[in-house]
């Protein structure tokens, strides 16, 4: 499989929910209090209209990469999936060390005997 | 039955000493007074010193958690599955390795302890909870230690279902103790301020492949060596010599090369994340892990074979306890070199023309190996003598009343590593020179050398050797050494 290339997704401005105003009186004091609430980022739609939610950071991407990545058969899945593809584990480093290793020894063996 | 597996109970005490205690200081004060038992060494005293009663405390804790999760390692279940038990059936006692000519037990024993200790010595690097018993939580009169039930559980896995799995009779090497002592190194610096023992997962393993790459890269560039290992035969698979003798060489050596070459990788690796690398790749790391090893292994190389010339591998030694004394030397490396770039030379340019002076990397007899190997023979001497006798059944066994367990032999012409011709010298022995190593490492972090005469005169390290014998006498009472 082709290395994943995850582009970040740029920051897009706050949207704004709606403004909270309030007014809080204490010890003969008033005070208004306005505040905003953030509109929830709208979710990632894939190719095929599903809606999905949000990567995690930092493979958000962007709804026009998703489709590319889904040409290049990468599909939103793999993305998804913390560790997709992997490379040897320890105990396989070692195992393959251990085979290597024999090999060695059969071929270093192998050459002192057919020395004459 | 006192404990399912005692090596590894002792080694779980040894790692949990090692990675809690790192670069904290036994001795304060202008000048320096030493924080010691009420009795000169290497009598404990009458009223030991607090702390380290808090601190052996919180160990047996860690340590009897360890041994609960993990079952009895012998031939009958042995632990992982398919490997080699290090225990007799029934007993949780050692196995006698110095019996078994194949070497598989030696292998075993010191490859799984190790492992045990250096592993919690990562999952507890910087992690102090042994306050003295006021602190604790007080329940009907009694001080409650801190339970480490869930952290031993999850090491327990941890150790079964990935760590351990490679100690097998199929293994091949150069040196097996050289090899998985490079591994268990990088395993303890790539666990080091994990709140917990790592899941179980391909990022986990793929980690660690790296640790393991390197290894095994190592291994194959220190030729085969027959103070440790069994003559190569057909097929030469690295394991090593049966620690016979009187003394036993082959003992003392194993138990010292072994734990060098665990003090450099784990110095070497202290501070670089490749497990965080696994982490944040998608991508299959295998290439990755190919030249890592590629690029560090002759570092590793280097700098072992630059510090074993201090070491003492004399069966007719002047110390009292060579053993103590190796894992005093190696404790203070590991301290010395912790977390810093050695292995690389410095860069000069001069009108355009880059030189690297001296190369990189540096060959084992730059200088600067010279230096931390003169320091650090310095501080084993120094711990050495403030242990105070020779721990023997001639001589009686260090700390009194440690059982009936010492560590090294004496003759008319001869002094060194006793052989563990039984099940408790292996345990014993394992046990007080992996403490020893432990706390020399956690008491020396942090200190580089000082860059004059002082660093190569043991009376500098006085206090500091004072205060960690003491210590060492007062935790050797929480091994088990049946």
């Amino acid at each position: 499989m082709s290395d994943i290339v995850v582009t970040p997704k740029p920051p897009t401005p706050v949207r704004v929910q709606k403004t909270i105003v309030k007014v809080v009186t204490t010890q003969n004091r008033r005070a208004i209090i306005v505040s905003t609430k953030k509109a929830a980022k709208p979710p990632v739609k894939s190719s095929k209209g599903q809606r999905v939610t949000s990567l995690p950071y930092p493979q958000r991407i962007t709804t026009g990469a998703l489709k590319i990545l889904e040409r290049r058969g990468i599909t939103l899945q793999q993305l998804r999936t913390r560790k997709p593809s992997t490379g040897p584990s320890f105990t396989d480093v070692m195992l393959q060390g251990f085979t290597d290793h024999k090999a060695l020894v059969a071929k270093k063996t192998a050459a002192a005997v057919s020395k004459p | 039955m006192p404990h399912n597996n005692n090596l590894f109970y002792n080694a779980a005490i040894e790692g949990y000493v090692a990675g809690s205690m790192k670069g904290r200081v036994l001795a304060g004060g202008n000048p320096i007074a030493p924080l010691v038992n009420s009795g000169t060494p290497p009598a404990i005293g009458a009223t030991p010193d607090p702390s380290f009663a808090a601190i052996a405390l919180q160990a047996e804790v860690w340590a009897g958690a360890l041994d609960l999760a993990i079952p009895t390692d012998d031939s009958a279940s042995p632990q992982p599955a398919a490997t080699i038990p290090t225990g007799t059936i029934g007993t949780g006692v050692a196995i006698i390795p110095s019996t078994d000519a194949t070497g598989e037990t030696q292998f075993a024993q010191l490859a799984k302890a190790h492992l045990i200790a250096l592993a919690s010595l990562g999952i507890f690097s910087d992690r102090y909870d042994a306050q003295p018993p006021q602190d604790f939580d007080i329940v009907d009169g009694t001080p409650e230690a801190i339970v480490y039930t869930k952290r031993a559980t999850k090491l327990a896995a941890f150790y079964d279902g990935f760590a351990a799995v490679s100690v097998i009779t199929g293994a091949s090497a150069n040196n097996l103790l050289l090899s998985f002592g490079c591994a268990w190194g990088g395993f303890a610096a790539l666990l080091s301020g994990s709140p917990i023992s790592p899941p179980i997962d391909t990022t986990t393993g793929e980690a660690f492949a790296f640790a393991g790459a390197l290894a095994v890269a190592v291994d194959l560039l220190i030729p085969f060596d027959s103070t440790i290992t069994i003559n190569p035969s057909t097929p030469s698979t690295g394991f090593p010599l049966a620690p016979t003798g009187t003394p036993s060489g082959p003992q003392q050596r194993q138990l010292a090369k072994m734990r060098l070459m665990e003090s450099v990788t784990l110095a070497y690796l202290e501070n670089r994340d490749t497990f965080g690398l696994s982490a944040q790749n998608q991508m299959d790391l295998s290439t990755a892990i190919a030249a890592f090893a590629a690029a560090n292994k002759q570092v590793i190389v280097n700098a072992y074979t630059g510090l074993t010339a201090g070491l003492d591998l004399s069966t007719t030694s002047a110390h009292n306890n060579p053993t103590l004394y190796n894992e005093a030397y190696c404790g203070f490396v590991a301290a010395a070199l912790a977390a810093r770039p050695f292995g690389y030379g410095t860069t000069v340019v001069v009108d355009g023309v880059v030189t690297t002076v001296p190369p990189f990397p540096l060959p084992s007899s730059d200088p600067f190996y010279t230096a931390i190997a003169a320091a650090a023979a310095a501080f084993a001497l120094e711990v050495d003598t403030t242990v105070g006798g020779i721990d023997s059944t001639a001589h009686g066994t260090i700390p009194t009343g440690s059982g009936t367990q010492p560590i090294t032999l004496t003759t008319s012409s001869t002094q060194g590593a006793l052989s563990p011709t039984s099940g408790a010298l292996q345990t014993a022995q394992l046990g007080k020179t992996g403490l020893m190593w432990g706390l020399c490492r956690a008491v020396q972090w942090g200190r580089p050398l000082i860059g004059n005469i002082d660093d190569t005169t043991p009376s500098t390290y006085s206090a500091t050797a004072e205060s960690l014998v003491a210590a060492y006498l007062q935790l050797c009472t929480a091994l088990t050494l049946t």
